[in-house]
């Protein structure tokens, strides 16, 4: 598997839907099949406009990587925003604090395979997802 | 300088009228100036069309998130309040699964795999229609009801 890491950065909308399919190439370029990359892609999608609603700006990291039982893509969505106040919350179905939609991690959460959330008030939110092969 | 907001470099929804329905073929990404296009045409098209209902395909569509589902429900309910029944068809696999992940709010949503099964439905349902207006002996009451499906089968 030769893929390469791509960082793409997000102001706005349109950065999101390049992240989008950018996310869709890379889960193809990296052997996954078309329905789960749609996973992923929503995921990303999910996750970078969360930037561009809470933080302004903020990056997304498409790597591939390497765990006991294979390959798979590993995704970091990271911004140095607000940050988010009670993660626990933030992780239940239909919490939210602009609007209904909340801001879709639990959704992000059952899409993946893994996922892990670091986020510190006034400091930013990182969240790394993976999808194996 | 190009006013961004005004619309006029928005990629569009094409909507065809076919078998006394509205089509409307998802090609591009619903990003929110997309969908508030679509959103204002659709309502126009239904107006002025007169369709029995709206078909949305998303056969086209790769990645839909809970904002874009948000977005298209809305301007579903919007077609429903105008009378209009719509259906959706199309929805891919991996489409499908992340909604469903997402835990987006389906309920009353019809849908159909493919677009012909779509037409099929509103066939069916007209033809339906058509019995129902005969065996109640007054066509020139027009049913308006949302689901003349259900109020046929009501009736058997």
């Amino acid at each position: 598997m030769r893929i390469r890491e791509r960082r793409l950065s997000i102001e706005n909308e349109m950065d999101v839907t390049r992240a989008v399919l950018e996310t869709v190439s890379f889960c193809t370029a990296a052997g996954i099949d078309r329905g789960r990359g749609q996973l992923v892609a929503t995921a990303v999608s999910e996750l970078a406009r969360n930037i561009i609603k809470y933080a302004t700006r903020g990056d997304v990291i498409l790597r591939p990587c390497a765990g006991p039982s294979g390959n798979g893509v590993e995704i970091v969505v990271e911004d140095d925003g607000p940050g988010i106040d009670d993660v626990e919350q933030a992780m239940q179905d239909h919490f939210s604090t602009s609007g209904t939609l909340g801001l879709g991690l639990p959704g992000v959460k059952r899409m993946m395979d893994e996922f892990a959330i670091e986020s510190q008030r006034g400091r930013g939110t990182r969240v790394t997802i993976r999808k194996w092969l | 300088m190009m006013d961004m907001d005004d619309g006029s470099d928005v990629s569009r929804v094409t909507i065809q009228s076919h078998r006394g329905a509205l089509i409307a073929s998802i090609q591009v990404d619903l990003e929110a100036r997309v969908l508030r296009r679509f959103q204002s045409d659709l309502l126009e098209q239904v107006r002025s069309s007169k369709a029995r209902a709206v078909i949305i395909d998303l056969t086209g569509v790769e990645v839909m998130d809970g904002a874009d589902f948000d977005g298209l429900r809305r301007t579903i309910d919007m077609v429903s309040l105008m009378g209009t029944p719509t259906i959706l068809c199309g929805l891919r696999p991996g489409v499908a699964a992340a909604l469903v992940d997402l835990n987006v709010a389906t309920e009353g949503l019809q849908t159909s795999l493919s677009l012909d099964r779509a037409l099929d439905a509103i066939a069916a349902g007209e033809s339906r229609d058509a019995t129902l207006a005969a065996s109640d002996g007054s066509r020139d009451q027009e049913p308006t009801d949302e689901n003349p499906r259900e109020k046929a089968l009501d009736r058997e």
